[in-house]
């Protein structure tokens, strides 16, 4: 049933599209063999490169072109794909994030150093894959666990987890999801409360919901006490995530209009952008994913070049490929210099 | 595969468009596509439905908010007759052309055998109560108006899908089922084995389990497989069902479907007989015998079905479909029976 989700059904994207191009008193018409996309506004053309996802052995992948084993609609962007350092690295992104002021999880290298609970992350990794965790100093601590191939320690922080589109510096989708929890009844084991929670019909990963367990003292075959509520996933997304009904829009990007998150959203945007290279800056969508601490303050853990596209990513997108609307260029403003991933490292 | 992906229906259509040498492009407003070949052209008209598990609902050529699957580009307006409305009619026609179908009963105290209660007319959302042994329908079941009583046949329930008359996809399923865990009652593991918990039609549950000698109440051990519906479609259902055409070549189930094709096409008046999608169900018995329970036209379109409707449009030859031997010294229609 993934494809019947907001993002990723095709025709959700047509219709972003066509409602954007009726204000535009444009047209648009879509290549059957690859899937682009021709607008046609003011008498101007512009091609829109689609992509696709696809199931594959442990996990999704996505693919620019039409395959057999193609089974959902990742979006359409005016380039193929951009890559930039920022997006490819955890470690290099939060580097730079320190060195200019964002906020973001704490980071050891070496187990004896850790002071908080932590995830173990890969530095370089796609879809969450390679995420262990979480595991309290002390477990970090009496196993003398030893990083390799690029791992951290990262700091595990419990609170809501946020995706936040840009196009440019402008933060112009965002989705705030809660870490999914089931509560005790004193009879059930937590395998059991998670599986009523699950998406029916999908796998989980028990050994990575028996670490989660063991991280809060108990086991999956543990019943869980009367009311006691027990964290069971901290992934965007999961299918621990209940299935909505009528698959919504999440974008809550309206709410938090004026609020003291979307300020912060605001002024690290202009910073994000501005990590990415100039060649490659102008006229790019990117995702950050963060959570939102006790305090209310984003932290934020990665930057995505490649991000599913959100369908209210478009209006946005076309103002500023058509020039229409306040869209932030390149040059408009005169901003501070910022901190290298590189200087921001030796920062640290 | 999902049939009711609009990626998965994109990507046949542009493969079968392709390969029959045929331009296709999709208009973004309507998302109408024009096919065009050397000296002639056509337009699909788009599809959109919302969605329960008993199927798609509420279908509009437009996108509206609450569309949620697409249900495929169709070349014509939908098409019915009555076989495909009445299962009075259904059954009558099976009847007269030698097809395998469940026996019916007039009467609750003619029934012989374990029975379903159904709709005579049962539109897209059809009722279906049971399964019932002799002497246990309940009353209620009996007094609304336009059922009728038919044997249940335990077996796999098969959806045959035909583009005018030619078989081109068959789809089977189990009938949906939880299993114990020795802690959970079946109504629990109904509800967390199901897409939505709004979804589930507790009625044809407690059906189910009934027939089975429990109620929603019972914990079942560990382990325990326990059938909790009776219907091609329902909450527990996982998403969409492959196209098992390939693995049932050559065996007693495809013969059966190859002669059951052109014998329903004919149901469907001769004036608006091309063109047009059928599916047939059925249930798959022990034996590989089918028992076809009813035909739908036009419903949705399946995405496998692009390759014959192009080829239907444009005048080009369909391939010869892979054909069963003939029993020996059998009219095709009696194979069936």
């Amino acid at each position: 049933m993934y494809w019947m989700a907001y993002g990723t059904n095709w025709f959700i994207h047509f219709r972003a599209i066509s409602e954007c191009l009726q204000r535009m008193d444009g047209r648009a018409n879509c290549h059957m063999g690859t899937g682009a996309l021709g607008l046609r506004p003011k008498r101007r053309r512009i091609e829109l490169q689609p992509q696709f996802g696809l199931f594959r052995a442990g996990g999704i992948g996505y693919s620019q072109t039409l395959l057999e084993t193609t089974s959902f609609f990742i979006g359409w962007r005016p380039y193929g794909n951009r890559v930039w350092p920022l997006s490819f690295d955890k470690r290099a992104f939060k580097a730079f994030c320190r060195g200019n002021g964002i906020a973001v999880p704490r980071q050891w290298n070496l187990s004896q150093e850790v002071e908080a609970d932590v995830l173990i992350k890969r530095g370089v990794s796609s879809f969450s894959e390679g995420i262990n965790g979480p595991y309290t100093p002390a477990a970090v601590k009496a196993s003398s666990q030893a990083l390799v191939n690029g791992e951290i320690f990262e700091e595990f922080i419990a609170g809501d987890i946020i995706k936040v589109w840009y196009w440019n510096a402008t933060p112009v989708c965002l989705e705030v999801l809660p870490m999914p929890t089931v509560t005790g009844d004193g009879t059930c084991t937590l395998r059991q409360l998670i599986r009523r929670i699950k998406v029916p019909h999908a796998d989980a990963d028990w050994s990575a919901l028996q670490a989660i367990a063991e991280y809060q003292g108990l086991s999956l075959d543990s019943v869980v006490p009367v009311g006691r509520q027990v964290l069971v996933e901290f992934r965007y997304q999961s299918i621990l995530h209940r299935v909505q009904p009528d698959f919504p829009n999440l974008n809550v990007l309206a709410k938090f209009a004026d609020s003291p998150l979307m300020d912060q959203l605001r002024r690290s945007g202009e910073i994000f952008w501005r990590g990415i290279p100039e060649p490659i800056r102008q006229n790019t969508l990117f995702t950050v994913d963060g959570i939102i601490d006790r305090s209310g303050t984003a932290r934020f853990v990665e930057m995505n070049s490649n991000p599913a596209v959100h369908p209210d990513a478009y209006a946005p997108m076309l103002q500023g490929l058509f020039g229409i609307g306040v869209t932030r260029d390149a040059g408009q403003t005169r901003p501070a210099p910022l901190q290298s991933p590189a200087a921001a490292t030796r920062v640290d | 595969m999902s049939t009711l992906s609009f990626v998965t229906h994109f990507r046949q259509l542009s493969i079968s468009a392709k390969t029959l040498g045929l331009q296709a492009t999709l208009e973004c407003d309507s998302l109408r596509v024009e096919v065009c070949g050397a000296d002639r052209y056509s337009e699909l008209e788009p599809e959109f439905a919302s969605f329960d598990p008993r199927g798609p609902r509420e279908f509009s050529h437009e996108m509206l908010p609450e569309s949620r699957v697409f249900t495929g580009w169709r070349p014509a307006p939908k098409k019915s007759c009555e076989v495909s409305l009445d299962k009075k009619a259904f059954t009558a026609f099976c009847a007269r052309h030698g097809v395998r179908t469940p026996r019916t009963y007039a009467h609750a105290s003619e029934v012989t055998t374990n029975v379903l209660v159904k709709q005579v007319r049962p539109g897209t959302r059809g009722v279906v109560r049971g399964p019932f042994a002799p002497g246990r329908i309940p009353a209620a079941c009996l007094q609304t108006d336009g059922v009728f009583i038919q044997e249940f046949v335990p077996g796999h329930m098969l959806q045959a899908w035909y583009w005018d008359g030619q078989l081109f996809a068959v789809e089977v399923r189990n009938r949906p089922f939880i299993v114990g865990d020795g802690v959970s009652s079946i109504r629990e593991l109904i509800t967390c084995n199901s897409l939505r918990s709004d979804w589930i039609d507790w009625t044809a549950a407690q059906d189910a389990v009934w027939f089975q000698g429990e109620t929603l109440d019972t914990v079942p051990p560990s382990g325990k497989e326990l059938a909790v519906d009776i219907r091609f479609y329902s909450a527990l259902q996982p998403g969409g069902s492959d196209n098992v055409l390939k693995t049932v070549v050559g065996s007693p189930v495809h013969e059966q479907l190859l002669r059951a094709g052109p014998i329903f096409r004919d149901a469907i008046a001769a004036q608006i007989r091309t063109h047009t999608q059928f599916v047939l169900g059925a249930i798959i018995d022990s034996q590989q015998q089918l028992w076809f329970t009813d035909m739908v036209t036009d419903l949705r379109i399946h995405p496998d079905g692009y390759d014959l409707m192009l080829r239907g449009l444009f005048g080009i030859p369909a391939p010869s479909p892979v054909t069963a031997v003939p029993l020996e010294g059998m009219p095709a229609a009696a194979a069936l029976t």
